[in-house]
């Protein structure tokens, strides 16, 4: 086997999940310094970058903590989600309103009286028209 | 540690977190949170690290110049760090001179311990692409620090 290969391999042997102690690498180790030497200059490297723990300042998490509360806090109110939400209860309730106006306008009985039917001077046809009903009215015109 | 300074490297912590918190409506899930996380964090390195090679660089030699004897130190003996918080200055200045793309791969899976189907997440490339990427970055810095070890056998 060729050191070049050999080293090739090397890079990501230490990776490897499964190692086969019978792979030819390791009978190639036995025999060659060289590529020893690189092996172990290769675990060097990672054993030192994977020896350092970097811890963060006692303040870190205060300093962070303390810049998201006052991004949170400069945040202006947002808006909700679903905008139709915050003029669906008042239609709603002008809606009912209306319907409600509509309702008592429509079945409502226009009231006459003989003061307005006889002072009035629409013809007296035209007022007749308004209302449904109006028996009494029309006796009283009659007399 | 993909940054050269660790005062810097907590700047750039925070702002990561604060650019988590408001992007939170963007995570669906889709990978892992911490995977997210990571993505965030690479990005805003490098964004940080493009905007400081615009301004200056300093170069492999002239770090060796600099840091070669404590380098020396670090690499020929395998004692644990005395000075945790130099060494990993130190290692955040030689990891600095490694083309971004190495250096982001070597931190991600050296330091942070991430799986290979992690890194492609987080890289957003194939698992084939991290094989070899990670191969290269770490010929690359076997390559830069083999003058500081002292050769010695081992076996296998």
């Amino acid at each position: 086997m060729e050191h070049q290969s050999v080293r090739e391999k090397l890079l990501l042997y230490k990776d490897a999940e499964n190692i086969d102690p019978q792979d030819e690498i390791f009978r190639h180790l036995e025999g060659c310094e060289e590529c020893r030497a690189f092996q172990s200059r290769l675990e060097k490297i990672q054993n030192r970058l994977s020896s350092v723990s970097l811890k963060p300042s006692p303040a870190f998490v205060y300093k962070v903590m303390d810049r998201l509360e006052k991004e949170h806090a400069a945040k202006p109110a947002k808006a909700s989600s679903r905008p139709a939400l915050k003029w669906l209860f008042p239609t709603l309730g002008y809606a009912f309103a209306i319907v409600l106006m509509f309702e008592v306008i429509l079945h409502q009985e226009i009231p006459v009286t003989t003061e307005s039917v006889l002072l009035s001077d629409i013809p007296q046809e035209a007022q007749w028209s308004f209302v449904a009903q109006s028996p009494d009215t029309e006796n009283l015109l009659g007399q | 540690m993909m940054l050269s300074d660790v005062s810097e490297a907590e700047d750039a912590a925070q702002e990561v977190f604060i650019k988590a918190f408001r992007a939170l409506g963007s995570f669906h899930g889709k990978a892992a949170f911490s995977t997210w996380l990571y993505r965030i964090a690479v990005n805003h390195c490098k964004d940080r690290l493009r905007q400081k090679q615009r301004r200056k660089q300093e170069s492999w030699e002239a770090l060796l110049e600099k840091e070669g004897e404590k380098a020396e130190a670090l690499f020929s003996s395998s004692a644990p760090a005395s000075f945790p918080e130099e060494t990993a200055e130190l290692l955040s200045k030689i990891l600095s001179s490694l083309p971004e793309k190495f250096r982001e791969i070597i931190v991600l899976r050296e330091m942070q311990g991430l799986s290979y189907q992690e890194l492609a997440e987080t890289l957003d490339c194939t698992l084939d692409a991290v094989k070899s990427r990670l191969k290269r970055a770490r010929q690359e810095m076997e390559l830069k620090l083999r003058h500081f070890m002292t050769p010695q056998t081992s076996n296998p």
